[in-house]
């Protein structure tokens, strides 16, 4: 995780678009008390990225067919490859500000 | 807020799932289902390895470290029955309240956090992360191989040759077309009438 100084400004990209900066705690737009406390609950775990099964194995065991069928059948086709790099602060500030309501949830991003 | 279908859509899962998984899975009933994959009478302290079917089993483990990871994946939950049973009868399914269950959960989780590839998947799609500074983990990801499961005990290879081990009861060998989700009758494994030497062609 980067250390880095925070900069007096924001820095700019070249096309003059202001550039959002997620490299330090202090970044971390924590609001609420709850946010605040869920960080502190947080803050000394590990984070990876999310892991998976080794392709090679899926295919030594034919589980690759299997799998490829099966999340078809569920409408997983375009989700189960999960492959993003994760990020720490970007998870943590998800989690931090992460709410249920009945209809789905609210949450909080950069701001 | 993002409503639980544009969730859903965010994270990539098709527009034709169903998101109430309670109400709309109705036939769904976890003593009856357990009975039908394990030899257990009551769903309780269900595992993976009470499981016989291979493709459920490793269903459920890629469950475990993809979707609800956590310490120990051993454990079978009701929400990983709802998934199994809905890929068994074809039902498209989205996993985002349970998903959202098990993220509200991690404060009280042992081991490392690892949804972090879908908070990032999430963000992209919400193009949140366009003009952004942001650093990444450092560390490789972890891809569960045969070493995890031979260590588990549940796979073995004999020279080239993979098994699936039920414990004192026997092997099959994978892969193996006999026992594909949607071609059994029944996800009981009877090990002593299984050919153990079929191989995907």
């Amino acid at each position: 995780m980067s250390v880095d100084p925070t900069p007096l400004q924001a820095p700019t990209s070249s096309s003059g678009t202001r550039v959002k900066v997620l490299l330090k705690i202090g970044d971390l737009g924590l609001k609420t008390r709850r946010e605040k406390e869920v960080f502190q609950q947080l803050k000394n775990k590990d984070f990876i990225h999310t892991p998976t099964l080794d392709p090679i194995l899926l295919q030594e065991t034919g589980m690759d067919t299997e799998f490829d069928l099966i999340f078809q059948m569920v409408g997983w086709t375009n989700f189960w490859d999960i492959t993003e790099l994760g990020s720490c602060l970007l998870t943590l500030e998800f989690l931090c500000t992460l709410q249920y309501y009945e209809g789905g949830i609210a949450f909080r991003m950069f701001k | 807020m993002l409503s639980w279908r544009e969730l859903s859509d965010h994270l990539g899962s098709s527009s034709r799932c169903i998101l109430d998984i309670d109400s709309d899975l109705p036939n769904f009933e976890r003593h009856q289902f357990w009975r039908e994959i394990s030899r257990d009478e009551f769903y309780g302290q269900a595992q993976t390895s009470d499981m016989e079917h291979p493709t459920l089993m490793m269903c459920h483990k890629w469950l475990g470290y993809n979707l609800f990871h956590r310490d120990d994946i051993r454990k079978v939950r009701v929400g990983d029955l709802q998934l199994l049973y809905a890929a068994i009868n074809k039902t498209p399914i989205s996993p985002v309240t349970l998903l959202v269950s098990h993220l509200l959960s991690i404060t009280s989780l042992q081991g490392p956090v690892g949804c972090t590839s879908l908070i990032t998947r999430l963000a992209s799609s919400l193009n949140l992360l366009e003009n952004l500074s942001l650093e990444f983990i450092d560390e490789l990801r972890i891809y569960h191989g045969f070493d995890t499961f031979r260590q588990a005990r549940m796979l073995k290879k004999e020279g080239n040759v993979m098994y699936m081990l039920y414990d004192n009861k026997g092997k099959i060998r994978l892969p193996n077309p006999n026992v594909g989700l949607y071609v059994v009758q029944n996800y009981l494994i009877e090990i002593a009438v299984t050919p153990v030497n079929q191989r995907a062609p």
